[in-house]
C-alpha cells in the first residue's frame, strides 16, 4: 500500500489547498490553445496516459484541439497511430498542418483485434501518440484501464474518442474533455482531470479561414474597363436577373434555389 | 590432430523417433529387418532375419520401411552442431559417422572435458544413441568409438594423446572391423591373422602386394604414420529442420515446444553463416498424409527468438489445425548478411541510442499488427488535383525518414468519406441530416478530360449542428455530394 506522501508525489491524489503548485512539472505537454491550457491544472495533455474526448458528432473541430501536438510529436520525428478512424486522414490536410503523413500509421482492425491492436501500440514504446476510435464500447472498466497501463509503461499519449453516453462510466482515463459543437465555436467541458477539480467550460473558436462567410455576388465591384483618373468612379453593376445562376442564389437564403431550365 | 569420431549405432531408428518407443518396431530393407528397438529386441527379433520370421517371433512388431532422407537430415543436423566446436567437420553417410577435428578448439572451451560434455549433451537431450572414439586421424577414430573406453581415456593429463594407448586398443580390435572390403577381411582371417595386432606387425610393402595400396594406406592411417583427410563439410544455403514427434499432436499448446527447439537450431545456423532471415517458413505433417504451410514474416535486423515465437503463435492462433499432427519443420530461404550495431561509447546525444531501440522496437511491433490485422498502412501525399486521387496508403515498412513537400493546398479537410454521399436538394436547400448553408466556394476542380472528366465545384458548408462539410456539386450530372469534414 503506498503511502499518501508518495500518491501526493506521483500526482495521484490532489489536496485542496496547494494546488496552485502543482502546475507543469514536465507531466504534461502544452495544448497550443491558450484557452484550453488556461482550464487544465497541469496546463497541458497529460503525458504517458489516456486521454478521453468525448463527442457525439465528427467535424466539429475535435481534431484542431490535438492539431498542435500532432505537429509538436511529427516535427519530432516520433510515431502516431490511428486505430480505426470514422473517415480517411486526409493527408494534404494533415501537410497543411504541418504533420507529415509518413509519421502516421493507419490500422483498421475488426471489434476483437482492436482492444489487443491499441495495447500493442501502446505498450510498444515505438509510437509517440495513440488516436483510437473504437466501434463497441465494454461496460467493463478493466479493459480501459489496460490500456492505461499500457499508456504508462509504453511512455505513449493516448486520446481515446467516446460517445458522449460514456460520460456516465467511471473511466481510468486522467483527463476527460466533453466536446459540443455551438454555432461557429467548439465548447468544451472538463468533466475529470489530474491535479484539481473538474467542470471548467471554456469555448474554442473555429479557424476564421473556415467560418468566412462569402458576400453575395451582387455586392461585388465589378471592373468596368477605363482607367482614366478624371470619369467618377462608378457604382457597382447591378446583375441581371439571367446572370443571377440557381447556383449563386443558394448563398442568399432569401432566394430559392432555382432549378435548372437549360441544359 | 585430434578426431573425434561420432558413430550412430540406431541412426534408422533415431531418425524416426523410435528408439524408445514402448511398441516393438524394425526398420525393414529388402524384406529384411535392419534395426531394432529394445521393445523388439526384448521379444526376441534381431538384425538380419526375414519379416515372416520377425512377425511370427513378435506379432505387434510394427515394420517401418527405411527412410534414407531423415537419415541423412539427422547426420546434416548433427554435423550443424558439430559445426559450432570445429570448423573441420565430415559426414560419412555409409558409416553414420560423423568427424569432428577438435584440437584447435581445445583452448576456446578451456580443456576437452567442458568439450566434449556440451558436446555429448544435444545427443543425450534428443535421445540419440552414439558411440565416440578419439585419435589422431579419423580411421583410427572410427575403430576406437567400438571399443568400451570414453574417448577421454585416450588422453594425456599433459594435453596430448596417448599414441600408445590407442594403438594399445587398436592391436585388440578384431579384423572384421576394418572398413574395407569383405574379400580382404576373409584372406586376413584364413591367414590366421584375427586381430589387428598381428596385422599392425606384418611388413607394409607384403601387406601393399598382397591386397592394394587402398589397404596398405588404411593400415598407415590407422597407425598414425601418416595423415587422413576427409571431405569437409559445409552448412548448406538454407535452413530446413524437422522435427517428428513420439505419436502424434492434436493441440496448438503442445506444438510450443518443438517450434522453440526449431528456432533455438536456426539461431545457431544464423550465428553460423553470419546473417539474418527473412521470415519463416513453418510446415505440418498430418498425420494423413496432408500439409499445411504457415508463413511468418519479419522485418527486424537483430535475431529475437522470444519475438519470432510471438509472431509464430500469433499466426498460429488464427489457424485451426485439421487433424493430428505427426511432425513440424522449419525452412528459411532468403537470408541477408546481418550488419552488426555499433554503439557510441560516449553517446553525447542521448537520443541516439534510444533511436536505434525504437526503431526497433517499431519494427516487432509493425510485424506483430501485421500478422493479425490486415489493414496496416502508412500515409502519403501525391501529387493530383482530384482530391480522391492526393492520397495515398502505402503499405507500411521501415521507417525511411522524409521531408515534408511544400506549398500544401489550403481548405483541405481532415476527414475524407471513404466515397462521396449523395445529398437531396430538398425544397431548393441543400439536405444532409439537416439543413447546410454554403458559406464558402466554389473552388472549382476540372481535371481528366482525356479518361473521364471530372469537373467539380466545391464548397465549404456549415450544419446547423456547427459540423463544417466540404461539399461538391457536380458540373456534369448536376448533383450535390459531401466529401469530406473539417474537423
Amino acid at each position: 500500500m503506498a503511502s499518501v506522501e508518495q500518491l501526493l508525489q506521483d500526482h495521484r491524489l490532489w489536496r485542496g489547498k496547494d494546488h496552485e503548485q502543482q502546475h507543469n512539472d514536465g507531466n504534461s505537454v502544452a495544448t497550443g490553445i491558450a484557452v484550453l491550457d488556461q482550464q487544465l491544472h497541469w496546463r497541458g495533455w497529460p503525458l504517458h496516459s489516456s486521454t478521453e474526448l468525448l463527442c457525439d458528432d465528427w467535424g466539429i473541430g475535435e481534431l484542431s484541439l490535438l492539431a498542435p501536438v500532432l505537429r509538436h510529436i511529427s516535427q519530432q520525428q516520433g510515431k502516431i497511430a490511428w486505430l480505426n478512424p470514422p473517415y480517411i486522414p486526409y493527408a494534404p490536410a494533415l501537410v497543411a498542418l504541418g504533420i507529415n503523413p509518413s509519421q502516421c500509421l493507419w490500422l483498421r482492425a475488426d471489434s476483437d483485434a482492436q482492444w489487443w491492436a491499441a495495447e500493442q501500440c501502446l505498450g510498444s514504446s515505438a509510437f509517440d501518440l495513440v488516436l483510437t476510435w473504437f466501434s463497441r464500447q465494454q461496460s467493463a472498466v478493466t479493459a480501459y484501464r489496460r490500456l492505461q497501463a499500457a499508456a504508462t509503461a509504453g511512455q505513449c499519449m493516448h486520446f481515446h474518442f467516446r460517445p458522449l453516453a460514456a460520460r456516465q462510466q467511471a473511466s481510468p482515463a486522467r483527463l476527460r474533455l466533453n466536446l459540443h459543437s455551438l454555432e461557429a465555436q467548439l465548447e468544451v467541458e472538463v468533466v475529470k482531470q489530474p491535479g484539481g477539480w473538474a467542470g471548467q467550460r471554456c469555448t474554442i473558436e473555429r479557424h476564421a479561414s473556415l467560418l468566412f462567410q462569402q458576400q453575395s455576388p451582387q455586392l461585388w465591384p465589378t471592373y468596368t474597363g477605363d482607367p482614366q483618373p478624371a470619369t467618377p468612379r462608378l457604382a457597382p453593376r447591378q446583375r441581371t436577373a439571367t446572370e443571377r445562376g440557381g447556383v449563386w442564389a443558394a448563398l442568399e437564403s432569401t432566394i430559392p434555389l432555382q432549378p435548372r431550365s437549360e441544359h | 590432430m585430434w578426431w573425434l569420431c561420432i558413430r550412430f549405432p540406431g541412426l534408422m531408428l533415431d531418425s524416426l523417433g523410435l528408439q524408445a518407443h514402448c511398441q516393438p518396431s524394425a526398420i525393414m530393407e529388402r524384406q529384411t529387418v535392419q534395426q531394432v528397438n529394445a521393445a523388439a529386441a526384448a521379444q526376441g527379433v534381431a538384425g538380419g532375419q526375414s519379416i515372416t520370421t520377425a512377425l511370427s517371433l513378435c506379432p505387434q512388431l510394427e515394420a517401418i520401411p527405411r527412410q534414407r532422407q531423415a537419415e541423412q537430415q539427422l547426420l546434416q543436423q548433427a554435423a550443424l552442431w558439430s559445426y559450432r566446436f570445429s570448423p573441420l567437420v565430415s559426414i560419412d553417410t555409409e558409416q553414420a559417422t560423423l568427424y569432428t577435428e577438435l584440437r584447435g578448439s581445445l583452448r576456446l572451451f578451456k580443456g576437452f572435458n567442458r568439450l566434449y560434455h556440451y558436446y555429448s549433451q544435444a545427443f543425450a537431450r534428443r535421445n540419440i544413441q552414439f558411440c565416440s572414439g578419439l585419435a589422431y586421424t579419423p580411421s583410427a577414430a572410427y575403430l576406437l568409438s567400438y571399443a568400451p573406453e570414453p574417448p577421454a581415456f585416450y588422453r594425456r593429463s599433459a594435453g596430448e594423446l596417448d599414441r600408445q594407448r590407442i594403438l594399445q586398443q587398436l592391436k585388440r580390435l578384431p579384423v572384421t572391423r576394418l572398413p574395407c572390403k569383405t574379400q580382404i577381411i576373409r584372406t586376413l582371417q584364413s591367414s590366421g591373422i584375427k586381430q589387428l595386432g598381428p596385422l599392425f606387425s606384418l611388413p607394409e610393402a607384403a601387406l601393399g602386394k598382397r591386397f592394394g595400396a587402398d589397404f596398405c594406406q588404411l593400415i598407415a592411417y590407422l597407425k598414425g604414420t601418416q595423415q587422413e583427410l576427409r571431405a569437409p563439410y559445409q552448412p548448406a544455403e538454407t535452413f530446413f529442420s524437422r522435427h517428428q514427434f513420439n505419436g502424434t499432436l492434436d493441440s496448438k499448446q503442445q506444438l510450443q515446444r518443438p517450434m522453440q527447439m526449431l528456432l533455438a537450431e536456426l539461431k545457431i545456423y544464423l550465428r553460423l553463416r553470419q546473417c539474418i532471415n527473412h521470415g519463416l517458413h513453418w510446415q505440418l505433417y498430418y498425420s494423413d498424409g496432408g500439409e499445411d504451410t504457415l508463413l511468418v514474416h519479419s522485418s527486424h535486423r537483430v535475431f529475437q527468438q522470444r519475438a519470432l515465437m510471438e509472431l509464430s503463435r500469433l499466426k498460429l492462433d488464427s489457424f485451426t489445425l485439421r487433424a493430428n499432427v505427426e511432425s513440424i519443420s522449419l525452412r528459411c530461404d532468403q537470408f541477408e548478411s546481418s550488419i552488426a550495431s555499433s554503439d557510441n561509447l560516449f553517446a553525447l546525444v542521448s537520443g541516439s541510442k534510444a533511436g536505434t531501440e525504437r526503431e526497433e522496437n517499431y519494427r516487432l511491433v509493425l510485424d506483430k499488427l501485421r500478422t493479425r490485422l490486415k489493414h496496416c498502412y502508412t500515409l502519403s501525399e501525391k501529387n493530383h488535383l482530384l482530391p480522391e486521387k492526393a492520397w495515398g496508403a502505402v503499405d507500411a515498412q521501415a521507417p525511411r525518414p522524409t521531408t515534408l513537400p511544400l506549398s500544401p493546398i489550403s481548405t483541405r479537410p481532415l476527414w475524407l468519406l471513404h466515397e462521396p454521399k449523395a445529398i437531396s436538394g430538398q425544397h431548393h436547400k441543400l439536405y444532409w441530416k439537416g439543413p447546410l448553408q454554403l458559406l464558402q466556394g466554389p473552388e472549382r476542380i476540372d481535371n481528366e478530360w482525356w479518361q473521364r472528366r471530372q469537373a467539380r465545384d466545391y464548397y465549404v458548408a456549415r450544419h446547423q449542428s456547427g459540423t463544417l462539410y466540404w461539399v461538391y456539386k457536380d458540373q456534369l450530372n448536376h448533383r450535390w455530394f459531401v466529401h469530406g469534414l473539417f474537423a
